[in-house]
Order: structure tokens, then sequence, then C-alpha cells
């Protein structure tokens, strides 16, 4: 199941679809994520939580001078617009947060401007010097030169259940520090996450999360909403990239530089996401008599769902894939990731012309996005009987919409529709979705999944 | 005698004749008072209003008799609704055609043997008026209703949707002819329900029939097209059936019904044009081909992966074009 960000508020109705038993739990904690955090609270320099370990006392009074509040601010009215949290790595004053925290300035430097707000109530404007969208982090320089004492970033292998003491400012409310314990890093495809058993929230984004020894283990960056105590940590090797490449930019790349890094950096992911999806041919489930493709295999999880009833004269069933990681850009702007949904339709009880009514109906029933979204473009679409290339590949009636993507040239994203046409009282339905690809790797998924439609040899 | 004998004819607002005055011989005086040859009742007519006699030179006038309001002459062409009205003057030369308005009555004047058009062909089917086409109407309208609810019904649960679906068109088409038939007693006299619920319900077969044979076409032919513009084929049915709702109220002028309906699938279409654009920056219903038929109507062979993810080419080039149109808001 996806281990989205927690702070991109269309993620959580994304994945409150797919696991609806936990809907209002999700939509509870969306407004608490870290752009949402508006109440201004003074900022307390005592940790809020009551019984803390004496570990954790100690631990905060060495880590609470290199930790800082980081606040996106309108330029106009200096009024807040996100805050999350951050962690000094350099004697020199650069510190790392998560991306996510500064999107806003980093998309848009002309309206936004951050500062780190430190736990003794300093405030001193910070500029962002590197990004890493796709695991979501960012380094910034603190521009005031303070006494700062950096952490020391670790390199040691944890063993699971050993403790972790994560740091921030959640919901804006005061610094804090939370117990948990470390479990390891999870398997995601490109971008491993430690799963830390202990509380993150909003507003924690971008703080560090330290062993016992108070070396930095991981970033803070995401919770599950549908679960308690499941939070995500960038492990701490890719800050040692991050520090490494970024030490020597010195000023704060244009919006344009930055436009074309997140660029490049999507493409690279969605290179990866491609070549991954297609280093083997497609897969396919059964689904009654039809071959349904997808390759369930790293990166890509499946939920199966019948939700047909006895009084129904016929008979209905769906899977749906999707990738686990989603990059997200802004809060509206989530891509680099391929949906899949294949749904199963048949009757015996029907007569063909009503079952095609039925069947017709759901093929009808597709959207494509509009051009009034910010970051796409309006669907282009075309659509015709198409046959695929394999041995069992059957006639499907197929749409394919394209969109670009406003800001990033050069990537797309393809929809596709197929509806198997050689029965007339059953048919599979596949609505495939490739979020940010190039129309070459565009062409190819739709192309591999169109070819392994087929009937089960 | 019967060479000078003439016909006032008194007009209402529209043009129509509300009664005609022979007179045999001139000169004929008009006015409020019982003593004039032709009796008007309208209190900004004086007692003895107008003279009708032949000048010398033998041309038939119309002579103001000295009265506060005066005459004029007025025009209307044959379409249009109005009248044009003229300077007052003291003598009006009459042609057939000629309307003379005094205070707020019109009349004109027009020899007895003045030419009349010849007798139209009746085709109006008399019997079908009533109760009659209204029950020709329920029936297939039952039967219509009771085809969509065997569509939809896909269930075996108990409900009621045999019922509530015959309630519904019913409903609806009673509201309909209704709507009709009130404008028919306002603008011709007479309501004559069971003609409009007939035509409503002619036009409703024809739409459901048209819809599903568009639909067939479209699958058998890969006519993406018909299929994504039904709705337009939709308004212009309407249009027609509009033209015979429009003829069953002004029978006497059916290019009036003609011309209505034009304007009306001008309108409808544009309008819905203009609506779909706006909102969709695209006129079809949608952006394919939505019905799936029986395997065996398909005519067109299908094309291959390859060709089909190869277009894809083009849409990428439009898209592009699109990328920095203002439509997306607000531009970082």
């Amino acid at each position: 199941m996806t281990a989205d960000r927690s702070c991109f508020a269309k993620v959580l109705v994304e994945v409150s679809r797919v696991i609806a038993p936990s809907v209002t739990g999700l939509l509870l904690t969306a407004g608490a994520c870290a752009q949402g955090v508006t109440t201004p609270g003074p900022a307390s320099t005592e940790p809020k939580q009551q019984e803390l370990s004496r570990d954790a006392t100690r631990i905060y009074a060495r880590a609470k001078a290199s930790l800082f509040q980081v606040r996106v601010l309108t330029a106009s009215g200096r009024s807040q617009a996100t805050a999350g949290s951050g962690f000094v790595v350099s004697s020199d004053g650069l510190a790392i947060t998560n991306y996510h925290v500064v999107s806003k300035l980093v998309l848009d430097p002309s309206r936004y401007v951050a500062e780190a707000v430190s736990t003794a109530g300093d405030r001193d404007d910070i500029t962002v010097l590197k990004i890493d969208v796709l695991h979501d982090l960012a380094l910034v320089r603190i521009n005031k030169r303070r006494d700062w004492p950096p952490l020391k970033i670790s390199s040691k292998v944890l063993r699971q259940g050993e403790r972790l003491y994560s740091l921030g400012n959640p919901l804006d409310l005061g610094f804090a520090i939370s117990e948990g314990s470390f479990n390891g890093l999870i398997a995601r495809p490109y971008y491993p996450q430690v799963l830390f058993s202990g509380a993150i929230n909003s507003g924690m984004s971008g703080g560090p999360s330290v062993d016992e020894s108070g070396e930095v283990i991981g970033v803070n960056v995401s919770k599950r909403l549908d679960g308690e105590q499941i939070s995500f940590l960038v492990p701490a090797q890719f800050v040692m990239v991050m520090l490494e490449q970024g030490k020597v930019i010195t000023a704060q790349p244009t919006q344009q530089e930055f436009r074309s890094e997140i660029g490049r950096q999507l493409l690279l992911h969605q290179t990866m996401m491609a070549d991954q999806l297609l280093k083997a041919p497609l897969a396919t489930r059964a689904l009654g008599p039809y071959a349904a493709p997808i390759n369930e295999m790293q990166g890509i999880r499946c939920w199966g769902d019948d939700p047909s009833t006895p009084q129904l004269k016929y008979y209905y069933s769906r899977l749906n894939c999707r990738t686990e990681s989603v990059v997200g850009v802004e809060d509206a702007l989530r891509t680099g990731f391929i949906n899949v949904r294949h749904e199963y339709f048949a009757t015996e009880k029907l007569d063909s012309f009503r079952f095609l009514q039925i069947y017709s109906k759901s093929y009808q029933n597709e959207t494509f996005g509009t051009y009034r979204d910010r970051h796409r473009t309006g669907p282009e679409c075309n659509d015709a009987f198409v046959k695929g290339d394999n041995v069992n590949s059957v006639q499907v009636r197929a749409v394919v919409c394209i969109r670009a993507m406003r800001k990033f040239e050069g990537l797309y994203d393809f929809s596709l529709m197929a509806a198997t046409v050689d029965d007339s009282r059953s048919g599979l339905h596949t609505r495939m979705d490739a979020a940010g690809v190039t129309l070459e790797n565009g062409q190819r998924i739709t192309k591999a999944f169109l070819d392994a439609i087929g009937r089960r040899p | 005698m019967s060479e000078s004998a003439i016909v006032v004819e008194l007009l209402d607002r529209t043009g129509s004749v509300i009664a005609r005055h022979r007179c045999n011989e001139l000169p004929v005086r008009l006015g409020r008072a019982y003593d004039n040859d032709v009796v008007v009742d309208d209190p900004f007519v004086a007692s003895t209003h107008v003279r009708i006699e032949r000048r010398a030179d033998g041309a038939l006038i119309a002579r103001d008799e000295g009265t506060r309001n005066g005459i004029h002459a007025a025009t209307r062409g044959r379409r249009t609704l109005w009248q044009r009205v003229g300077e007052r003057s003291t003598e009006i030369v009459l042609t057939p055609n000629t309307l003379v308005r005094a205070g707020h009555s019109t009349f004109r004047v027009r020899p007895i043997d003045h030419a009349v058009a010849p007798e139209r062909l009746d085709t109006t089917a008399h019997a079908w008026e009533g109760l009659r086409p209204a029950l020709v109407a329920f029936l297939i309208l039952g039967l219509l209703a009771m085809f969509n609810a065997w569509r939809s019904n896909t269930t075996t649960q108990e409900n009621f949707v045999y019922e509530t679906n015959v309630a519904l068109v019913l409903g609806t088409m009673v509201v309909w002819a209704g709507a009709w038939a009130l404008l028919n007693r306002l603008f011709g006299g007479r309501a004559r329900f069971g003609r409009h619920f007939l035509i409503g319900t002619i036009f409703l077969v024809a739409s459901v029939a048209t819809d599903l044979a568009a639909e067939l076409l479209a699958y058998a032919f890969s006519l993406d097209e018909l299929s994504r513009f039904g709705s337009y084929l939709g308004l212009g049915l309407l249009s027609i059936a509009v033209h015979f709702h429009v003829a069953t109220i002004t029978p006497l002028s059916l290019s009036f019904a003609r011309r209505f309906a034009v304007a009306f699938a001008v309108l409808a279409i544009g309008l819905f044009g203009m609506y779909r654009y706006s909102t969709e920056h695209q006129f079809g219903d949608s952006l394919y081909m939505g019905s799936l038929q029986w395997p065996a109507i398909r005519v067109v062979t299908p094309i291959g992966t390859e060709a089909f993810v190869k277009a894809t080419d083009d849409l990428k080039a439009r898209a592009d074009l699109r990328r920095n149109d203002n439509a997306g808001g607000e531009e970082y």
C-alpha cells in the first residue's frame, strides 16, 4: 500500500479511495498536514510531552540547539503559508528539511520567503540551495551566522526495535520530541524509507529522527493516516548525498533553474518507473476468461474487489493496482505514478442487449481531466478498434488521451481506456494511467498493456 | 350599383378581420354615432369620423370629417406584425390593401369584386383531434416506458421500475403537451391537447430510435463523431417536433412554423455548442465513442497497437500547443 507523504492533501483522497473503511480517519487528519497549519502559536522552548524517558530528556537537551522550525511566508504580508521543521548539519548554517515544506518557495520564489525559528525563538531568513523531489529533501542555508551546533549524520546500521527520537514542531504548537522504534527500511522500489513506529505529526516534517547517541538516522517525512504510529523517515544516506552535492552551491537557484531541476528529476523517475515496468513482458492476472495485464512486482500493489450481489443479474469484479511511489511536486501536482484498473463484467441471466447497455455505460463513464487544470493541458484523445500483437490478444475498443504537463516540458499524462469487444455477454475493461512520462515511455506502456489484454490460454 | 358596392373591414391589432360591412352605395360614413353606415365602438373616434367617397377623378378616398384625432394611412407588410402609421392627412386614397387608422380603430375598404385567394386544400385530419390522438399517444408512451424500464432492469430485486417509468414518462409528456396546448389556446383559440400529446410522443419515440440507430452505426463503422455528437442530432429532432407543434397552433401559416423551427434549431444548436465549448473546450458530448455493441455487427477491421500508439504523436503535438494557453489559470 502506498506510503504517501501525509502532507499532500490530494493523496489523502486517493488513499481513502483504496481503503474505504478508514475514510473518516483519513479526512480528519488531512486538515492537519504541514500546509494546513496556520494557527499562530508561541514557539515554546520546552517539549510538550509529559512523560518522557530520561533518555528523551537528554536527547532533546542535546539536539535543541540544532533544531528549528521552518516557516514559509508570503513575501508581501509575511503571513505563514506552511510550517515544518529542519535541523542544522554544518556549523556554517547548512540545514536539511523536506522538499514539501519549502515547495511553495521553490516553485514561486517571487511570492514566498522562508525563515527559520530556533528553539530559542530567534528568526533568520533562509535560502533553499538544493532540492530532491524524489526523496523529499531540501538543503537550505540559514543566512545569518549564529552558533549552530550541527547534528551528526549517522552511517550506522540499526537493529529492529532500537529506540529512535523524532524531533520537530508538531502542528505549530511548540517544539516536541516523540519516542518510537526503528523498524527497518521498507522495501520500496526506488526510494526506500525508514519505518518508524512512533508519532510524527504534520509540522514535524523535515525534523530529524535521532538514535540514542543523538545521531540522525532519518528525516521525518510522513505518516500513514489509516494507521497508528506508522511513520516514515527519509534514510540518512540520502541526506549525506544531498549535503555532498549541495555544499558547493552558494546562492538560491532561480525559479527557472529550480523548475528545470524538478523536470530533470521527474524525467529520471519516469525512466526508472517505465524500465522497471517493462523490463519483462507484462504478467497477467485472470479475470474470468480474460487475462488482465499487470506486473505486481516491485513497486506496484493491487487490491481485488468483488462487489457483485446475488440480486444483480450480472457479475462484476475489479482489480485496482498502483505504483507505491508518487512524486509530490506540490499540493495539487502529484505525478510519476501508474494506476491500473481492470473490471470484469459477465452475465448468464441477462440478454446481450441489456448486458451491452451496462457494459457501454461503464466504458463511457470515464473522465480524463479538464483544460482548466493549472498543471496539465486538457486531454487530447484518439479512439479506435485495436487488436494486440500477442497470440492471446483480443480485439478491444480503446481510447488513449494525453495531457501535457504545463510546467515540465516533455512530460505527459497518458490515459488508456480499453474494453474487450469479442463477446456480447462478457468483457474486460482496462483503465491505465501513466502520469508524468515522456511520449516514448507513454507509448511503450500503452502498447504493452494493449498487447497483453487477451484471453487466457 | 353593384360595381360601386364596397366592403368595409374592421381589423384588430394583429390584422385579422373582426367585422365586415357591405355598403351598396357611396358615400359611406364611419363613426361612433348610430346614424353612420359603419358604427365603430371606439371612444377615440368622432361621432362622424370618416367619409368614404369617390373623388372627381374616380379614385376611392377616405376623408377626415374634421375630427380631433384625424385619420392616418397605415401600412402592414405581408409578414410584419406591426402597423406602420403614416402622417395625419385629410384625404387618403384607398387601395384594397390600404389601412386607415381612425382613433384606435383600423379599417380597410375593398370593392366587392376584389379577388380572393383560391380555395386551399384541407389536409387537416379533423377526426384526429381530442381523445383519439391522446389515446394512441398514451399507448405508445406506455410501450416506450415499458421498454425503457426493461432496458434498465438488471437486478432481480422487487422494485417498481415499470410503474415508476410509466408514470415518469407520462407525466413529463403531459407537462410538455400541456405547455403547447396553453400556447395553442392563447394564439390559436383552442387547446388541441390530444394533438400536441401525440406530436410529443412521436418525437420521443423518434429520438429513442435515432439514438439506438446512431449507436449501432457508429459502432459498426467506428464513426465516433456519430456517437459523440448525439446531442446535436437530438436538438435537430427537437426542432422538427417544434415545427409540428407550432404548425398545429397556426395551421393557416405553415411558413411561420417552418421559420420558427429553423430559428429554434439554429439558436438551440448554437447555444448548446457554445456552452459545451466554454465548459469543455470541445463541442462533442464526450471525448470518445462510448457505445459497445454486438461483435457481429462490427464492419471495420481493427488497427494494430503499433499504429494506435503511434497516432499519439499527433495528440502530443496538439497538447504541446496548449501548454502555455491561459486556460489553465494563473501561470507561475
